[in-house]
């Protein structure tokens, strides 16, 4: 069974239930009471399946509200005890393997290894979902070695990632075993290292697959990036506290990763601008800020007026504000807006903000999107200055690339699918592994296009997944972010693209697969008007002779063609 | 301290067991089917995080009903 992505569909709580939760979910020292208080039934989705070889239930037990907070549709299914991790012949939509490998005094460390990886690579080809394997709590030569070559597996292996139950037990220290229990509990691993399992196995270990991306981040400024009230205490008299120092820097961290900063503030735009002026001993910088809604407006206003000054959707933000009636507002107003409340620990907040779902492992896809944003305003005021569509892609000087199947992409091209939401005309969400068939098989292909103009260089901004069928080429998948939107590239990009790829697979004709979603739209109406079709349905085919494509009309862009 | 002792163990057993357990209200594993022995582990879990103590082995194995883990969290506390 395919999960449902949506938090909406495995979800029992309100996203405002789920404001009180953080403090349970990120404290420093996890409480089973706590967690079980909350209340988290276990989602309807699909299945984790659960390679064992020593009790897992203590994790179980504690996932629901995990996987509820990040919104994974997955339940776990849990495995007999089995020593040689035997695989099954059923489906799974995901896996985690948790071995304890002092259970194989018989083999030597070599052949251990060899028989770990081997079973993972077969587990491998079975699922496309994502495996998260459990490394070796032990500091002994023989774990630190299968850590190795777990680690050097995970980092070769698409939708691959460790559970680190090795930092976990430096961590919690002695604690993190309890060997007197285990006859009765069935493993080593205290209670407190299976809470801290539990966690790490949703937060860093799924979340990234399934929540939705987090692009922006708006902060209100009183009572949550320092103490006090700026409108009375003033610019001096405010206090960045220890707490609000590490919430700063964790701010700082996401912005030079390139999540966007919106300042969102009920305050006199004079008195913030005196305040980031006046306080150098606040990480969080001007310059970090991308945008500044500050004013007496609706919070939801300001974050809409963001939005579109970013091009993203407004549900693409997370909200971290200290005022309950504010988060209120903005969520009726703003389905689907992330939020996290700046409670009365801001270290707590700060830590809730590293971990949180969808923003943890932000990178790769926002690199250099601040700068490119800054851009933007020129951009505009270009188009202004130019009719012609021609004079103004001229006066950017565009610089288009195109990489056919560059392997060394295969998590940014992931990446692309799985989080494109405006332009993306079939809605396939291709995970690491489906890619690496797109890149590696040679009936298929996948182009890479990345983008400069004079301005800025936005880096990794197009995909392409194709595959060859009766002579014809099928676009399984074509996803643009909107970070290249807007600047008339569309049908040159796209069109080159195909061409290139129609050339190597030997096709004449290219076949678009597309399917309608609630925000897609701008991909179908480009479809519509570059095949002069009308009347699409939700879903379908649109067929265009490879002469079409070759006929668009040039552009004054420079186009290179890297093949890997 | 009785009273919250109560409190709490209602509410673990409330929320492991499935069904409403009232405070003081006296359940013994063997007449509840769903006490088998992972909710068994998982209420000693709670009740330890819950009151700040920690169950011997000893204790854990004979625990076999509210009033036991009642009077194990009593003699915790008075340790």
């Amino acid at each position: 069974m395919r999960p449902d992505p949506s938090a909406e569909a495995i979800s029992r709580h309100s996203a405002l239930d789920r404001l009180s939760w953080p403090p349970i979910l990120f404290a420093s020292r996890l409480n089973r009471f706590a967690l079980m208080k909350l209340g988290a039934a276990l989602p309807v989705g699909g299945t984790l399946h659960v390679f064992r070889n020593h009790a897992f239930e203590g994790v179980a037990s504690a996932l629901a509200p995990f996987l509820d907070y990040a919104g994974v549709p997955l339940r776990p299914e849990i495995g007999a005890y089995d020593d040689s991790l035997a695989l099954p012949n059923g489906p799974m939509d995901a896996a985690v393997v948790w071995m304890d490998f002092s259970r194989y005094p018989r083999l030597q460390d070599d052949e251990l290894v060899a028989w770990l990886i081997g079973r993972l690579d077969g587990l491998r080809s079975q699922t496309t979902g994502p495996i998260v394997v459990a490394n070796s709590p032990d500091s002994d030569t023989r774990s630190r070695r299968v850590n190795e070559e777990l680690q050097a597996w995970c980092d070769r292996t698409p939708a691959a990632a460790i559970l680190p139950l090795d930092a976990t037990a430096e961590r919690i220290g002695a604690q993190a075993f309890d060997d007197a229990r285990a006859a009765l509990t069935g493993t080593r691993l205290s209670d407190q290292t299976c809470l801290e399992a539990a966690r790490s196995l949703v937060l860093e270990g799924l979340a990234g697959r399934y929540a939705p991306p987090v692009k922006a981040v708006a902060v209100d400024l009183d009572h949550t990036l320092y103490e006090g009230v700026l409108g009375e205490d003033g610019p001096e008299g405010v206090v960045l506290t220890e707490g609000h120092r590490r919430l700063q820097e964790e701010l700082a961290g996401l912005a030079a990763r390139g999540v966007l900063l919106t300042v969102l503030s009920r305050n006199e735009p004079e008195d913030v601008e005196k305040l980031f002026s006046a306080r150098a001993d606040f990480p969080l910088r001007p310059d970090m800020i991308s945008d500044w809604q500050v004013g007496w407006g609706r919070k939801s206003d300001g974050i809409l007026k963001s939005a579109k000054r970013f091009n993203i959707g407004p549900d693409s933000f997370l909200l971290l504000d200290d005022n309950i009636g504010e988060l209120v507002e903005t969520a009726a107003a703003i389905p689907g807006l992330r939020q996290l409340h700046a409670g009365a620990d801001p270290a707590l907040t700060a830590r809730a903000l590293a971990r949180q779902p969808g923003l943890a492992g932000a990178g790769a896809a926002f690199a250099g999107r601040a700068s490119d944003l800054q851009a933007n305003v020129q951009r505009l005021e270009l188009v202004e200055a130019f009719e012609d569509d021609n004079a103004y892609l001229e006066a950017l000087q565009v610089e288009l690339r195109f990489e056919l199947n560059p392997k060394d992409r295969l998590g940014r091209l992931a990446e692309l699918s799985r989080k494109t939401n405006q332009f993306n005309l079939s809605l396939r969400r291709l995970d690491e592994v489906a890619v690496s068939r797109y890149l590696n098989d040679a009936d298929q292909g996948a182009v890479h296009i990345s983008l400069a103009d004079r301005l800025a260089d936005s880096g990794s901004v197009a995909a392409v997944f194709v595959r060859r069928e009766d002579g014809r080429l099928i676009v399984d998948e074509l996803c643009v972010s909107c970070r290249a939107l807007g600047r008339r590239l569309e049908d040159v990009m796209i069109a080159s693209a195909c061409i290139g790829a129609a050339q190597l697979l030997g096709a004449t004709e290219i076949v678009f697969d597309y399917r309608a979603g609630p925000r897609n739209q701008p991909a179908l109406d480009w479809l519509a008007a570059f095949a002069h079709v009308s009347g699409m349905g939700a879903e379908g085919r649109v067929v265009v002779p490879l002469s079409v494509l070759e006929a668009t009309p040039a552009r004054p862009v420079t186009m290179s063609w890297i093949d890997a | 301290m009785r009273e919250q002792i109560d409190e709490v163990l209602s509410e673990v057993l409330t929320i492991a067991l499935g069904r409403p357990i009232a405070p003081g209200e006296e359940v013994a594993r063997e007449d509840e089917p769903t006490w088998d022995s992972l909710k068994h582990l998982q209420i000693l879990f709670a009740i330890e995080d819950a009151f700040g103590i920690h169950f011997s082995v000893e204790e854990m194995a004979s625990a076999a009903s509210v009033s036991d883990l009642k009077a194990k969290v009593l003699a915790s506390h008075a340790a």
